[in-house]
């Protein structure tokens, strides 16, 4: 599958701040797209398109916190970079706490912006291919039959095969064949992995 | 067995007198390490009984930003809240980044820093993203 370009969204009310942007993006060529409001924004945004928003804090409307707060119940993944020309610090801190990447302050160098876009682009990158690295786990998982799983029970929590086939009443031989089965299904290259990967899942599912 | 009592830890910088009233009225309220070197800090780390930190300034040997990191680095778990310049937002946006869990402005509002301190002490868990803003 082709893997999407990433865009970087700018979101203000401001014309010239938003053409200015756009330019200078386009201008150390980045994809760009420019609306006027967060609801023009909301009406279009797309979850699985890579990139990073570029947001205003202060829109008539729904304020550049209120589309972050909308954005973070959708569970969306996108980077946040505030731009404001009035913000304080109880602002920064708010939209920082609620998981922004990073808030700008009005004026700002152009370098500065660049740098700050591309280590959210960075950023992005990252957390798409952990989230693509946690469905492939997953899926593994998934494909295990019921007696794999037990077996995967039994295995992450450090139990020899002699151990584990006395627990399930069945040979030893049967438990290395199942053994083999889950490794080679979950992909793992070793036990450490292996354990690795049901902590990780056990994890989402805690924080779920 | 004898019930260790929390501390917050506050880091006395240079220019701290501008907040040292707000934190010694809390002090009378809290059980509270006064701390003004980054080895003295680094060493009452060690200790489990400190519940959060406040840096209320640089020091002479390292800016608050890289306190802050050192501090991240030996008690990740431990809330610090981060003092900070009306001006710095820089800096603010900084810690924040670098895991503070509030930055807060000089001179500091004396009821945010005292919710702060005391859910941490109370060892409420800081889930919840806390308005750092004293409200009028």
């Amino acid at each position: 599958m082709k893997e999407k370009i990433p865009t970087i969204f700018v979101v203000d009310d401001d014309d010239a701040v938003r053409s200015s942007l756009k330019l200078l993006l386009k201008s150390v060529g980045l994809s760009a797209t420019a609306v006027a409001s967060a609801k023009d924004f909301l009406a279009t945004y797309d979850q699985s398109q890579p990139g990073c928003l570029v947001l205003d804090v202060r829109m008539p409307g729904m304020s550049g916190l209120e589309l972050q707060e909308q954005l973070n119940l959708r569970g969306a993944m996108l980077p946040v970079i505030f731009i404001t020309g009035h913000g304080d610090i109880p602002m920064a801190v708010e939209a920082m706490q609620h998981g922004a990447f990073d808030f700008l302050q009005k004026p700002f160098r152009d370098q500065d912006f660049i740098d700050r876009v591309q280590r959210a682009l960075d950023q992005d990158r990252e957390n798409r291919l952990r989230l693509r690295e946690k469905d492939a786990i997953r899926g593994h998982f998934d494909s295990l039959t019921p007696r794999e799983r037990e077996v995967l029970a039994l295995v992450t929590q450090g139990k020899a095969n002699k151990v584990m086939a006395g627990d399930l009443g069945v040979s030893q031989r049967t438990i290395e064949i199942h053994r083999a089965r889950v490794m080679e299904k979950m992909e793992a290259n070793s036990l450490a992995q292996l354990v690795r990967m049901v902590l990780d899942m056990r994890g989402d599912m805690a924080g779920a | 067995m004898t019930a260790i009592s929390a501390v917050a830890v506050v880091v006395l910088g240079k220019n701290s007198p501008r907040t040292i009233d707000v934190l010694r009225t809390l002090a009378h309220l809290h059980n509270i390490s006064w701390l003004a070197s980054q080895s003295a800090i680094l060493s009452r780390l060690t200790c489990k009984d400190v519940a959060c930190v406040v840096i209320a300034d640089d020091l002479e040997e390292a800016s608050s930003l890289d306190l802050l990191r050192h501090i991240r680095q030996h008690k990740p778990d431990v809330p610090i809240y981060l003092v900070t310049e009306t001006d710095a937002m820089a800096d603010a946006v900084a810690g924040m980044r670098l895991g503070a869990a509030a930055a807060i402005e000089i001179p500091p509002c004396y009821e945010l820093l005292r919710d702060c301190v005391s859910k941490a002490l109370d060892g409420v868990p800081d889930s919840k993203p806390r308005l750092a803003r004293c409200e009028p």
